[in-house]
């Protein structure tokens, strides 16, 4: 029975705490974000063009988002009408379709630009952004840099994605084909040279070793001035992410230790009126010639048989709970998979402890006072 | 005498000498009180007197299932008060069968499995023990009713499943406390008619009984009062 609860109580936690974890992640305290640390002379600074290959090699991390740079002429606006210079505090950046999925975004509305998309006109914009440029609705128009543009997906909030809220994401190719050159011909071509650069990377990592990934990260980023790289991330969230891992299984072990208590205490205490019902038995077998070591291993064995069978089935029914609990909470269950094997074996030796008083109590009985009860 | 082995003594199959036993507590009570007898083999005996007299008692002594405070207690001539709990044991699985008021039967377990069980702490194999218990329940006319439970059977019979568990061992000595105590006069008889074949095929039986009847019909009528062995009869 206490294996039952045993299961039910570890597959259930662990259940939920893959979904509390998941969920943690889906706010992205998975996520880290690098960026040129302001120089002194607050000059624009950029990420070496290699440094999103670098990082992808570093293990642990699973994605790496760029965020490339629009010449700082280009500002967004609800339409032609507005002033410029009310830019609202918009920051326009480019980045590649698979930008959205690497930092976890979702949409509220419309999509990511696709392959073609990311060569046209077209905008995703942060749920800040589109709020301040009163976008309800994909199939909008924005004037941006001087010309209009399609608005294909709003984002819902992501406020751990530093500044994407307040962000408007065009294509990259678009960027670099159109409003570099753009630039480069109507004022002499200075900033060719900038065309495209990278202002940023997201970085998505395995959640369990983001410190590992945080550490290496601003040399890897540029080997030779790491201090020039700056490495933020949801550090608070991933702190309480590790509590939640570190708490959720400290509370299921305690939980577990409690359950098998219980179930050594039951043990001990349905062998402890079994020796004390089955007395005449006793008596008898020692009048058979049963030595106490023979009643002692009886009782013992029938004990540790209760247990071992009381662990598959426990094993099984709490298996069967966790299974309804997930399917009800619309949860993906987890059961720990070396219960099967591990949760009988406790089981087994629980019996053990908890059957050995009672089993050398119903050998010490004399067989005479043994025989006299029935 | 030294060792636990009196080999003059192999016969009388019991043999007491100057046995008591005390049971402590607030108040002591001297259930046997100094008894001395001897039992040969082929004999069997009524041990009879008031109820409280020591019959129980002392027939636990006689089975090594208790050990005497005073006194000797030989069984085919070993020294039982003089072992501990385990030889005793072995002593029991040996050389004695038991026989109860209240049969004493596993209500789990067949009738030929429980007359199996008379062997299990001899270190009989599973398959001679079946073979044999087949045999002993033959013996108190029970063959067709091997496979019921005692739930299954007559008081009478599951007295005599309790008498072919005595018998399985062969041992030397039968002791049976009230056999007839729980039957009627009928199935009682049958129960004395199959315990005087044991004892004639050359066993030692001593029987605890109430029943005056009984007693009378056996050869040899031991008679306590008050722990104390107040006459040995042997009829002529
Ligand atoms: N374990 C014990 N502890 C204390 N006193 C006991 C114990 N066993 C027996 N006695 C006492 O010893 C005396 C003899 O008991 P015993 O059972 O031997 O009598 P008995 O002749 O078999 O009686 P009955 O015919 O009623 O079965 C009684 O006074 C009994 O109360
Ligand atoms: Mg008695």
């Amino acid at each position: 029975m206490s294996i039952a609860a045993l299961t039910a109580i570890t597959g259930l936690s662990a259940t939920n705490q893959a979904d509390v974890l998941a969920d943690l992640d889906a706010q992205g305290a998975n996520l880290l974000v690098v960026s040129p640390a302001v120089g002194v002379d607050d000059a624009p600074a950029y990420l070496r063009e290699s440094a999103p290959a670098m990082t992808a090699r570093i293990p642990g991390v699973e994605s790496v988002a760029v965020v490339r740079a629009v010449p700082n002429r280009v500002h967004a606006y609800k339409s032609d009408l507005v002033p410029a210079g009310q830019t609202n505090g918009l920051e326009v950046v480019a980045v590649a379709p698979d930008y959205f999925a690497a930092v976890g975004s979702s949409f509220e509305a419309g999509r990511a630009f696709d392959e073609a998309g990311r060569s046209l006109p077209e905008a995703v914009l942060g749920s800040e952004a589109a709020r301040l440029l009163s976008v309800g609705d994909v199939g909008q128009r924005l004037w941006v840099g001087g010309e209009w543009y399609l608005v294909t997906g709003i984002l819902n909030p992501r406020p751990l994605v530093g500044g994407l809220d307040s962000s408007v994401l065009l294509g990259d190719r678009w960027a670099e084909q159109a409003l570099w050159v753009d630039r480069s011909t109507s004022a002499g071509g200075t900033a060719g040279s900038e065309a495209g650069h990278i202002v940023s990377l997201t970085i998505s990592t395995e959640s369990h070793r983001l410190g590992e990934v945080r550490q290496v990260l601003a040399p890897t980023v540029d080997p030779a001035r790491s201090g020039a790289v700056s490495v933020s991330g949801a550090s608070a969230l991933a702190a309480s992410r590790a509590i939640v891992d570190d708490s959720l299984s400290l509370l299921v072990l305690a939980l577990a230790a409690v359950a098998l208590l219980v179930g050594a205490i039951g043990i001990a205490n349905t062998m402890v009126v079994a020796v004390i019902e089955r007395r005449g038995e006793i008596g008898l077998r020692r009048a058979l010639g049963a030595r106490p070591g023979h009643i002692a291993r009886q009782f013992l064995l029938e004990g540790v048989l209760l247990a071992g069978v009381g662990g598959v089935l426990g094993w099984m029914l709490g298996a069967g709970a966790v299974l309804a609990v997930a399917l009800f909470g619309g949860q993906v269950p987890v059961l720990p998979f070396y219960g099967v094997l591990l949760y009988p074996a406790v089981a087994v030796v629980v019996g053990v402890l908890a059957g050995l008083h009672p089993a050398l109590r119903a050998a010490r009985v004399p067989p005479t006072v043994a025989l006299r009860s029935s | 005498m030294s060792g636990l082995l009196d080999p003059g003594a192999v016969d009388p199959v019991l043999r007491l000498t100057g046995v008591s036993r005390e049971y402590g507590g607030a108040l002591p009570v001297r259930a046997v009180d100094d008894v001395s007898l001897s039992v040969a083999s082929g004999e069997i005996v009524a041990l009879v007197g008031a109820s409280g007299s020591g019959k129980s008692s002392l027939l636990a002594l006689m089975g090594a299932l208790d050990v005497p405070d005073r006194g000797q207690v030989h069984i085919a001539g070993l020294a039982v008060s003089a072992m501990g709990d385990r030889l005793r044991s072995a002593v029991r699985a040996r050389y004695i069968g038991f026989v109860f008021q209240q049969f004493h039967l596993l209500p789990t377990l067949s009738a030929v499995e429980n007359v199996g069980l008379g062997l299990l702490y001899s270190g009989v194999e599973a398959r001679q023990r079946r073979l044999r218990a087949d045999a002993a329940l033959d013996r108190v006319g029970l063959a067709t009713r091997r496979r019921h439970r005692p739930a299954e059977l007559s008081g009478g019979e599951q007295q005599r499943v309790a008498v072919a568990r005595a018998l399985v061992g062969e041992p030397a000595l039968v002791l049976a406390d009230e056999p007839t105590g729980a039957l009627d006069s009928e199935a009682g008889a049958t129960v004395m008619h199959l315990l005087r074949e044991i004892a004639q095929s050359g066993t030692a039986v001593v029987v605890v009984t109430h029943d005056r009847e009984i007693a009378s019909s056996l050869g040899r009528r031991i008679h306590l009062r008050d722990g104390r062995l107040v006459d040995d009869q042997v009829r002529a």
